[in-house]
């Protein structure tokens, strides 16, 4: 590579890591997350991938992400969701019988706010830090009910370029403060919807996780690889520099990780 | 409005570069601010008469401008500890400034709706940034949150061939607690030690109320060739 | 994230990197011009005054032509900005931005967190207690390059939802909506935006294209018959 050509991937880098990063939010907040596994993370390193959250690390594409991230609770819970909502509201089938059953669980919509983008010396790899006021927009139909749940989060993210095209290789997400309208995260959290007692018991779903994702006090049966490194506010927390905020480097291998 | 001439391609890359570089100062500002590292946050800062405007006037000079930026901030936030280690005594009591710093505090002004404009000259830019953000801040019976909107106006000098925040304007929108509608809700009141005054004070800025008239306040950044043939911030 | 349609040279990939700083300069002046309701200097440097078919488009349709968009976007707001008391924000995250191969067009989407405040809803009384609103919408635009410059060529608002600061949002209490003068050259497209159930299909994200083409657009094209 000349020098014009280093300078001018770089340069081109910088745009390419913000729209994968946003390709990111848009296949998430449409719950398509197997389809962003596929077409936004490494596939030449798939065994270093790793995807944290507050709740635990995942490391490796197909033995760990596939199926925590993109599994059962994202498909066949979905589909079980929609049976669920038909059998409470017959009249709703003729509208929702074609649809997709992921459009009917949440709506998490992580949107991207002041980045910091680094681009390697060499140019093949990268580390990108947004903070991301978000939300979750959720539908329950059994219910009929509907609520806003302002999810204010951290991104971290270590990128690699590879057969042309950049992605990801490790993303640590730190949830920072969560709370629904009305309520503010400095005060002790209100009960999550009505009281267990006066829930149906459903023997298809005995814990109530069923077609939730973790956010939402859905199970994730993916054994995790080691403990998250962040969590959520709380009066007495105190404040670190995570995820750390990505400074110039010379390549991935030479520097810290995400 | 000022058009630039024709940019080859190479001036053309210089822009990009500077672009990202003001860019990440400002997303590393968010973080910062977050984890209250005022001195850290600092060094992004020109030493060359810099400027600092609130919506209650206007600190000028380096002296003054580090005064409220770093030494007040610092002091409140060690008021905050100390409020803090007294509400928790079993979980902070004890322990230094430097072992619990900031906390309970978590305030959050995102960088949104970026516009980044850089001389053509290539020594100084300017950039407006929309502020969709949150305080959490410590006050004596305890942390509260409140939601906090406004605009970020900065202009930055190249320094050494560094970016350096210049002058800076931080005008607030909206500050109404969580939970609350910002068209009746009294934002709290301010607890700890008193800023200090600003070099030029007066209401520079209405934040949302019955008087409030949103406007085109700061200016836009536009393109222009040279600092002297532009406004500052 | 899928390889663009083909290698650029490097002079190529610094002017598309230069062509995306531009294209958010451009919505960021869009963002603060809309802030303060002064769409007529909004559609004089932001928007296309060439390219056919500009359109402003929602939930329910298109306004489309330059005219019609003037008549529907600036026409109601000319000569003042927002009255005291009023005020909103709509700000733009999540920049996805797809240049055209060809450089000529680009795709974008924001997302976009925002709120409104003033004297309640539109059907309130101008006397009605200050009141805030959140309103969080996503954008999807086609960008033209007019001699050199990039304009707004078709603007698409996507409302997820919207509801009073500070209740819960199943609470929210949505009053019939206004009633609006007529409007012509609208093509009314019912149900195009939904968020009943969560994501909407429409409109797509951008991905790599090297020709813009009426199938992809985020105005009126797609839905226009043959000869339109």
């Amino acid at each position: 590579m000349t020098e014009l050509e280093l300078r001018a991937h770089k340069i081109e880098a910088v745009g390419a890591i913000e729209n994968l990063m946003a390709l990111h939010s848009y296949y998430h907040a449409a719950d398509m997350n197997r389809e962003e596994l596929d077409n936004c993370w490494s596939q030449e390193r798939e065994a270093e991938v790793i995807w944290s959250q507050n709740f635990g690390r995942w490391q490796g594409l197909r033995k760990k992400l596939y199926p925590m991230y993109a599994g059962d609770n994202k498909y066949t819970d979905a589909e079980w969701l929609k049976s669920k909502i038909i059998r409470a509201h017959p009249e709703m089938e003729e509208a929702i019988k074609d649809l997709d059953g992921r459009a009917l669980a949440e709506m998490p919509v992580h949107v991207l706010a002041s980045p910091v983008i680094e681009i390697a010396e060499d140019g093949m790899s990268a580390k990108g830090l947004w903070y991301t006021p978000g939300f979750a927009l959720r539908h329950d139909y059994v219910k009929g009910t509907a609520d806003v749940a302002w999810m204010w989060e951290k991104y971290g993210g270590d990128f690699v370029y590879e057969n042309g095209e950049w992605r990801f290789l490790r993303l640590l997400i730190c949830m920072d403060m969560s709370t629904g309208e009305p309520n503010s995260w400095t005060e002790p959290r209100p009960p999550m919807g009505p009281p267990p007692e006066e829930e149906e018991f459903d023997p298809d779903d005995p814990d109530g996780k069923r077609g939730k994702s973790p956010a939402m006090g859905g199970g994730v049966s993916v054994e995790k690889d080691e403990p998250g490194r962040f969590t959520d506010y709380k009066p007495t927390r105190i404040p670190t520099e995570t995820p750390k905020i990505p400074e110039p480097f010379e390549s991935l291998d030479k520097t810290w990780s995400y | 409005m000022y058009k630039h001439p024709p940019l080859d391609v190479m001036h053309m890359a210089d822009v990009v570069e500077d672009t990202t570089k003001i860019a990440n100062i400002m997303g590393a500002y968010t973080f910062l601010t977050c984890y209250r590292q005022f001195d850290r946050q600092f060094e992004s800062w020109s030493k060359n008469e810099p400027t600092l405007t609130l919506n209650n006037g206007k600190y000028v000079g380096y002296e003054a401008v580090k005064g409220f930026f770093v030494d007040y901030n610092n002091e409140q936030t060690r008021w905050a500890n100390e409020v803090m280690r007294g509400l928790y005594p079993e979980e902070l009591g004890g322990k230094s400034d430097e072992e619990i710093w900031a906390v309970g505090s978590n305030t959050v002004l995102t960088m949104t709706s970026p516009i980044i404009e850089v001389a053509f000259d290539g020594q100084t830019a300017k950039g407006l940034w929309y502020v969709f953000g949150e305080t959490t801040e410590v006050y004596s019976k305890g942390p509260k949150a409140a939601w906090n909107f406004g605009k970020c106006a900065v202009d930055f000098i190249k320094e050494d061939g560094t970016w350096k925040i210049w002058h800076m304007i931080m005008f607030t929108d909206i500050a109404c607690p969580l939970g609350q509608n910002w068209g009746t809700a009294k934002m709290y009141e301010h607890e700890g030690p008193e800023a200090p005054a600003p070099t030029e004070a007066g209401e520079l800025y209405k934040s949302f109320g019955e008087d409030y008239v949103f406007a085109i306040n700061p200016e836009m950044p536009e393109p222009y060739d040279t600092f002297a043939n532009t406004f500052s911030y | 994230m899928p390889k663009n349609i083909r290698e650029f040279t490097p002079e190529e990939k610094i002017q598309r990197a230069y062509d995306m700083i531009q294209i958010k300069n451009v919505m960021g002046r869009h963002a603060y011009l809309h802030a303060c309701n002064r769409h007529d200097i909004e559609m004089e440097i932001c928007w296309a005054h060439k390219a056919p078919n500009i359109s402003w488009g929602n939930s329910g349709g298109f306004q489309i032509g330059r005219d019609v968009v003037w008549n529907f976007y600036v026409k109601p707001h000319i000569g003042h900005g927002p009255k005291p008391g009023e005020g909103q924000m709509h700000t733009l995250t999540t920049p996805l931005i797809e240049i055209a191969g060809d450089g000529q067009t680009a795709q974008a989407m924001w997302y976009t967190p925002g709120y409104i405040c003033g004297h309640g809803g539109p059907m309130d009384p101008d006397d009605a207690p200050l009141d805030g609103q959140w309103m969080y919408e996503r954008y999807a635009i086609d960008f033209i390059k007019e001699d050199g410059e990039w304009k707004i060529w078709h603007f698409f608002v996507g409302t997820d939802f919207s509801f009073s600061a500070g209740t819960k949002y199943e609470e929210r209490q949505m009053g019939p909506a206004p009633k609006r003068p007529p409007q012509y050259g609208v093509m009314r497209i019912p149900g195009l935006y939904t968020s009943k159930y969560n994501w909407s299909q429409y409109p797509h994200w951008p991905v790599p294209y090297e020709t813009w083409t009426p199938e992809i657009s985020y105005g009126p094209e797609p839905f226009m018959k043959e000869g339109e």
